[in-house]
């Protein structure tokens, strides 16, 4: 097998048993991302020396046993909205182009201090604006199941990167799908965390209500160990969650079966329109979880077609808000060839932000403004309290619920594109759950034409842990998530 | 706004909404943000079938409550290394084009 | 046709905490500071950076809000002021909108027509700007000052002239002093004003479009300025024209109001919560032990120097307008043994001089607190005449030194000794001949000439009581 193939679990063992050492295996991904990442455009930055530095450091560890990790040694690839000190981060946008934060978001801060090892950052929807990666400001990440598809977003390139080997785990963000749904057009493992249980110190925000986030992996057991190293409170975040993490990889190998488990299926998201074979794979997954012990209600989360609005307009009002400081004044793109102040943050903004972040810049300026406040902003959000409510009052018939991730599996690069509204109604397996701040796990459980498709597994606020459990028993009973792509061994 | 009142989305709404944003936007890209904008604005306007008169909003509603921390300094990050990223920086100060409007 | 103004104003002060609102970056003297020293990724606006509300702050801010009558809120949340300008790193300012900190105050002021009360519409946190300076054709900003803690005070338009306006804010300095929670430097600018001005019709009870006159840096800046706005709005009323909603500055050179015309005439400040802060809710036995623990304010202890010192108003009001000051007064009364009404015209007279000659803080007086009190008694005890002491006082000041040295040294005592002074006129009268036969033919008025002239020879020694009666006698006894 080859170690591209391995698992972080399985990786860390070759490591620790001094197999092959940190700098060899950084090596082989850094040879590995120059041979296929130009078809697949998954990484803005490669952070070359970066990586053998920290691999070197990881060495020296690895050598000596002391402050080992499950971690220490791994490469990782981190999505490009994760401030990383003295190394360029984009959020793929021009405006960002060659901006070096000086310091670190503390989720890149942990993972440092376990070993483990930056090989660069990766493309993603411009500030994650989308959800296909098409609105990246530099270039389209391919899906490598099929290069004419994409890869799903907006945190595109970190799946993309995990599918095609590399790198064993990155760092996505979630906050209206964008980790689970490209998880799932990419047939990779991907996790929202709940809101706040990992830091968003460092996250270049798009909605601060909704952010997250998340590692994407190959397996739920892999997840479960970055999980472990990035959450937890934050003092530097003040909505990070206060309760203490759990131990999750040990969780999951006690885990046998899914006994006494009650998962419920929303009849909102098994409607018409759903893709026949994607509607049999979950079928399929559904009666998988039940020969481990689960068992399947039918249960309703009544408000679900009123999701996509209210996650949209609260995402245009607090993204326009939260982008007013990319303005050409203390970083990022100056354009100051115009005629005084006002030009420079004029200029630098048309030129320096995409299509679809205007627009949702200008809907969001307008959804908060006077006059407006009341009938859009104000009600999404009272509409959002009936959507969580809709969430609570289920997880008291049911401990998980199952669900697709998206209609579709990956569309046509294209196919959305030139229709937002198109593209918005995508989400509309995913956006719910940032409303009510819910975690949710996207698992592989089938193919459609040779393209991925996930399964959505969403559970309480802070229960990770049953999410990843779920994952892991299913995980050993199928091989979904063991596929390679076609490109694997160009 | 109740059911029946639509906005009226125009290219002066739009040229307004981008001078509040500081976007310079085109004449195309104005004419190409109205219809969509109808479109959008249509379509969400699904959200007024709900009543809400009386259900709290759902902001500021996650776990946390007063978090707060002790007046104490911490170290701050050196100028330099601050201004390493200005556009235009001098003697320690970032400099731009001279703000005409005092506030 | 009478109009009658309607004024509210709008303060901004700094609050007295080490670190900053939403970070740990100290809090400096912006003016004196080396530019962006004291930031950080939270105060300098840097992607992906949030913020952490400074519990001190709050602190401060609820002990305000209790010291003005306030009803504090026990929750209260931040809100996003979105604009542009490039003081404000992120492009908006967490500031507080609906469900503020503090609501529904009041502030007691002298006025000619007697006590007035000025309501307090609302108290509210929020983080100051950066600065901004300008030299050719460019503007540089310092975000030494980005960050630090900011109470809003807002009151409703219940002043009805500048004079109202003056009581305002110096009572208000007064209490934010008192309550160190702001050292009222206006020259620094840690307690700005901006003045909300309108008139009417007098009698008429409507509101009319009123102006914002922003940089009121003094309080004569803000008398005159509201005087001048004032004038101008009733001008333009008067010729039947329409007062423009605006935003004016103050040129103090000038004294006039001047248009910003250019900007925004009406902000749209696109105000919702902010997200990355929790709401601020407060337990009521904290804001309790807070309320407990408030100083005597200004009112409250010039009302008792007037009962329990004897004081007039008038002094009781210079002495309180700085609690540093009062304190000083009741300290030095508590040591002498004349009459609090002595020490305080001592205070309130020569060593108020001293104070402003010399550029002093009445915090860092050269000498203890009981050498003053002595030096009064002196004076009270006839020991030392008021001129010497006077003399005394100013010695102690610039050089230090114990009063009974100075007197020593200087050979100032007072003398009552009946023969020493009778030699002393005998000597002025037998060298002045002229105004001697003056006197006795009716100029009574030598006779304070001759008392300066005695004060001369006997270097101010001598008790002028005992000096007086001596100099008439001896001037009689000439008549014969």
């Amino acid at each position: 097998m080859e170690t591209f193939e391995l698992g972080v679990q399985e990786t860390h063992e070759l490591l620790a048993s001094r197999k092959v050492s940190s700098e060899e295996l950084t090596r082989a991904y850094l040879e590995r991302i120059q041979k296929l990442d130009p078809q697949i455009k998954s990484y803005v930055t490669v952070s070359e020396e970066l990586a053998l530095e920290q691999a070197r450091d990881a060495d020296r560890r690895l050598k000596t046993g002391e402050g080992l990790t499950p971690l220490t040694g791994i490469p990782y690839a981190a999505k490009d909205s994760l401030s990383t000190r003295g190394l360029r981060t984009t959020c793929s946008s021009k405006i960002l182009e060659n901006y070096k934060p000086f310091y670190d978001c503390t989720a890149i801060r942990k993972l440092k201090s376990t070993g483990a090892v930056l090989l660069g950052k990766n493309n993603m929807d411009e500030f994650g604006m989308g959800s296909s990666t098409e609105n990246s400001g530099f270039f389209t990440t391919r899906n490598p199941w099929n290069p004419d598809h994409v890869p799903g977003g907006s945190s595109g390139g970190s799946a993309a990167a995990v599918a095609a080997g590399l790198a064993p785990f990155t760092l996505g963000e979630d906050t209206g799908g964008s980790v689970r749904m490209p998880a799932s057009f990419c047939g990779v493992t991907g996790l929202k965390t709940t809101y706040g249980r990992v830091s968003r110190y460092g996250l270049l925000p798009l909605v601060s209500s909704f952010d997250t986030i998340g590692p994407m992996a190959r397996s739920a057991y892999d997840v479960a160990l970055v999980l472990e190293a990035i959450a937890g409170h934050d003092p530097k975040d003040s909505t990070s969650r206060m309760e203490a993490i759990q131990p999750y990889s040990e969780i999951l190998k006690k885990t046998e079966n899914l006994r006494g488990l009650r998962i419920g299926i929303p009849k909102e998201y098994f409607v018409a329109g759903l893709d026949p074979e994607m509607d049999a794979s979950l079928r399929a997954a559904i009666r998988q979880l039940e020969s481990l012990g689960a068992h399947a209600v039918e249960v309703s989360l009544p408000h679900t077609q009123y999701a996509i609005p209210v996650y949209y307009l609260i995402l245009f009002a607090e993204a326009s808000s939260n982008l007013a400081k990319y303005d050409g004044v203390r970083f990022g793109l100056s354009e100051r060839d115009g005629e005084g102040l006002l030009d420079v943050y004029l200029k630098t903004r048309e030129a320096g932000f995409g299509a679809e972040t205007k627009r949702r810049i200008m809907l969001g300026t307008f959804a908060l403004s006077a006059g407006y406040y009341d009938a859009y902003y104000l009600k999404a959000q009272k509409v959002r309290t009936l959507i969580r409510q809709d969430f609570e009052k289920v997880f008291q018939a049911c401990d998980a619920l199952i669900t697709p991730v998206a209609p579709t599996t990956a569309f046509r690069i294209g196919e959305k594109v030139t229709n937002p509204l198109d593209m918005y109604l995508s989400d509309v397996f995913v956006v719910a759950v940032n409303l009510a701040g819910i975690p949710a796990l996207s698992v592989p459980c089938g193919f459609s034409n040779g393209l991925p498709i996930g399964m959505q597994i969403m559970g309480p606020h802070l229960s990770e842990e049953m999410l990843l459990r779920i994952g892991y028993v299913y995980q050993n009973q199928t091989d979904w998530h063991t596929k390679r792509p076609p490109c694997w061994n160009d | 706004m109740s059911a029946k009142e639509e906005v009226k989305v125009d290219e002066k709404l739009v040229r307004e909404i981008a001078s509040l944003a500081r976007l310079d936007l085109t004449d195309e890209e104005t004419k190409t943000f109205v219809p969509q904008f109808q479109d959008i604005l249509k379509d969400f306007s699904i959200l007024n079938e709900l009543d809400t008169e009386n259900v709290p909003p759902a902001y500021l509603s996650s776990a946390n409550k007063s978090v707060t921390r002790e007046d104490r300094i911490e170290e701050s990050v050196p100028t330099r290394e601050f201004l390493a990223n200005a556009p235009q920086a001098k003697d320690d100060y970032v400099v731009i084009p001279r703000v005409l409007i005092e506030q | 046709m009478k109009y009658e103004p309607v004024i509210g104003l709008e303060v901004h002060a700094e609050l007295l905490t080490k670190s900053k609102m939403f970070c740990g970056c100290e809090v400096v003297d912006s003016i004196t500071a080396q530019p962006n020293r004291t930031i950080c990724p939270v105060c300098t606006g840097q992607p992906g950076s949030l913020p952490v509300l400074n519990r001190k702050a709050v602190e401060l801010a609820v002990r305000v809000g209790l010291a003005l009558g306030c009803e504090i809120h026990t929750e209260s949340i931040f809100a996003r002021k979105n604009y542009f300008y490039p003081d404000l790193p992120k492009g908006y300012q967490i500031s507080q909108y609906d469900q503020p900190l503090a609501t529904d105050g009041k502030i007691q002021i002298e006025t000619e027509a007697g006590p007035k009360e000025v309501r307090i519409r609302r108290v509210h946190l929020e983080e100051d700007t950066g600065k901004l300076s300008h030299a050719d054709g460019y503007s540089f900003i310092d975000y030494n000052r980005s960050g630090v803690p900011l109470l809003e005070i807002v009151t409703e338009p219940d002043m009805r002239s500048p004079e109202e306006v003056k009581a305002y804010a110096t009572r208000l300095h007064a209490i934010l002093r008192y309550l160190e929670v702001n050292s009222g430097d206006m020259e620094k600018g840690v307690i700005r004003f901006e003045a909300n001005v309108s008139v009417r019709a007098a009698g008429s009870d409507q509101l009319n479009t009123r102006t914002e006159i922003k940089n009121l840096n003094s309080f004569r800046a803000l008398t005159l300025g509201t005087e001048y706005e004032i004038k101008r709005q009733s001008e333009i009323y008067e010729r039947g024209g329409t007062v423009e909603q605006e935003t004016l500055g103050f040129n103090d050179a000038t004294g006039k109001t001047y248009s910003q015309r250019g900007k925004e005439s009406a902000h749209d400040y696109r105000y919702f919560p902010e997200p990355d802060l929790p709401p601020l809710v407060l337990e009521q036995s904290w804001i309790d032990t807070i309320r407990e623990s408030l100083p005597e304010l200004p009112e409250a202890k010039a009302r008792r120097f007037i009962e329990k010192y004897e004081l007039k108003p008038q002094e009781a009001r210079l002495l309180t307008s700085e609690k540093a000051l009062a304190d000083y007064f009741e300290d030095v009364a508590s040591k002498s043994k004349s009459p609090a009404k002595t020490v305080s015209s001592w205070i309130a007279g020569e060593f108020m001089r001293y104070l402003n000659d010399l550029s002093l803080d009445v915090t860092k007086i050269p000498f203890p607190a009981e050498d003053f009190a002595r030096l009064i008694d002196m004076v009270t005890d006839k020991s030392l005449s008021g001129n010497s002491g006077k003399v005394v006082l100013g010695e102690m000041f610039r050089n230090g030194g114990k009063p009974e040295e100075i007197v020593k040294a200087r050979n100032l005592a007072q003398v009552s000794d009946e023969g020493f002074i009778q030699e002393a006129i005998a000597k002025v009268l037998s060298d002045n001949p002229r105004e001697v036969e003056q006197y006795l033919a009716g100029k009574e008025t030598l006779l304070q000439w001759f008392m300066g002239q005695v004060a001369r020879a006997t270097k101010g020694k001598a008790d002028p009581t005992v000096a007086r009666e001596l100099l008439v006698k001896l001037l009689e006894e000439r008549r014969r």
